[in-house]
């Protein structure tokens, strides 16, 4: 919490304002705050995927290519991704429920809707592997499949989220992990998890953590205003 | 050149108006939300609001979540206009005294 604001106490009509050019700072300052308040949660969101794809896939695909790796480690590699995962699941859905607390009416919506976007397309992805799977599709295969049919879902979402709420970044965003997900399925595995981790996972990594600084510049720049 | 709106032209009712004007035109948020956004005291927010909602810039609907009564607040379309004169209002005099 920022400290508390001087606003004039009992009397609303007690002149207080500054000059023109300070209350423009002021008004600026305010509006690039109550954006980042309600879709600041997106950092967060974008640095904790970037730390689930960077570690997960990374751990998959060291334990595949080093040798002589013992089975416990790769299960333990499989369980940690698998947690990661939930984690970024149960991550998103916290900090997109906080981002539009208090809102009604259109904006609400869109990000009920979002949201039920995600939900979707995450399932979706599981029950079409599931539905490959029992065609008879041969199960090394999905490490091919999960990865890439992921990150079209993210990518495409991250271009809705960016048409939403003007966010010319998200648009980059969407397009890049597309692009990468779908790249890397061309690659051999277990090379492609390698790409999806430095690639797509280092993306979020540095997005998320570029956001944050800004928001906290913008922050700043706000508490120092002249009141 | 006009005057800048005396009722915008206060600090408090200037980070008001910024904020509900931050949100969708068909939409409205919380008293608690922009008491929160905003730092206020619940006191301090009702008293300026009273002013921009006499002024009809400001639209206060009383609400019921379940049993829980809720206050919810926007912006009525002469706010918003009158918001964005007050911004042009500044430019224009900053652009006076450049």
């Amino acid at each position: 919490m920022t400290p508390s604001p001087h606003t004039p106490e009992a009397d609303p009509d007690a002149p207080d304002a500054l000059d023109a050019a300070a209350m423009l700072a002021l008004s600026q300052a305010e509006s690039a705050r109550v954006r980042d308040a309600f879709n600041g949660p997106t950092a967060i969101i974008i640095l904790g995927w970037g730390i689930a794809w960077t570690v997960g896939f990374l751990a998959i695909w060291t334990v595949i290519v080093v040798p002589h790796t013992p089975e416990a480690l790769r299960i333990g590699a499989g369980v940690l991704f698998a947690v990661l995962m939930i984690g970024g699941v149960a991550l998103s859905m916290i900090f997109g429920n906080r981002a539009d607390r208090g809102l009604r009416g259109v904006e609400k919506r869109q990000g009920t809707l979002y949201g039920y976007g995600w939900a979707l397309g995450s399932i979706g992805v599981v029950l079409l592997a599931s539905a490959l799977a029992a065609a008879g599709m041969p199960l090394h295969l999905l490490g091919v499949f999960y990865p890439a049919a992921y990150s079209l879902i993210v990518g495409l979402l991250y271009l809705t989220g960016s048409a939403l709420w003007k966010d010319r970044y998200l648009a980059f965003l969407g397009f890049w992990i597309a692009i990468v997900g779908l790249g890397a399925a061309f690659i051999p595995m277990p090379h492609n998890y390698l790409v999806m981790g430095v690639l797509g996972g280092g993306t979020f990594l540095v997005s998320g953590l570029l956001s944050l600084r800004a928001q906290r510049r913008r922050r700043r720049a706000w508490a120092e205003l002249p009141r | 050149m006009s005057e800048l709106d005396p009722v915008i032209h206060s600090q408090a009712r200037l980070r008001i108006m910024t904020t509900l004007a931050s949100i969708a035109a068909d939409s409205s948020v919380s008293f608690p939300r922009v008491q929160e956004l905003l730092n206020m005291t619940p006191g301090n927010l009702s008293t300026h609001l009273r002013k921009l909602e006499d002024a009809g810039y400001v639209e206060v609907v009383k609400t019921h979540e379940g049993r829980t009564p809720a206050t919810y607040l926007s912006l009525t379309t002469t706010g918003r206009r009158a918001f964005e004169d007050y911004i042009v209002g500044l430019r224009n005099l900053l652009g006076d005294h450049a």
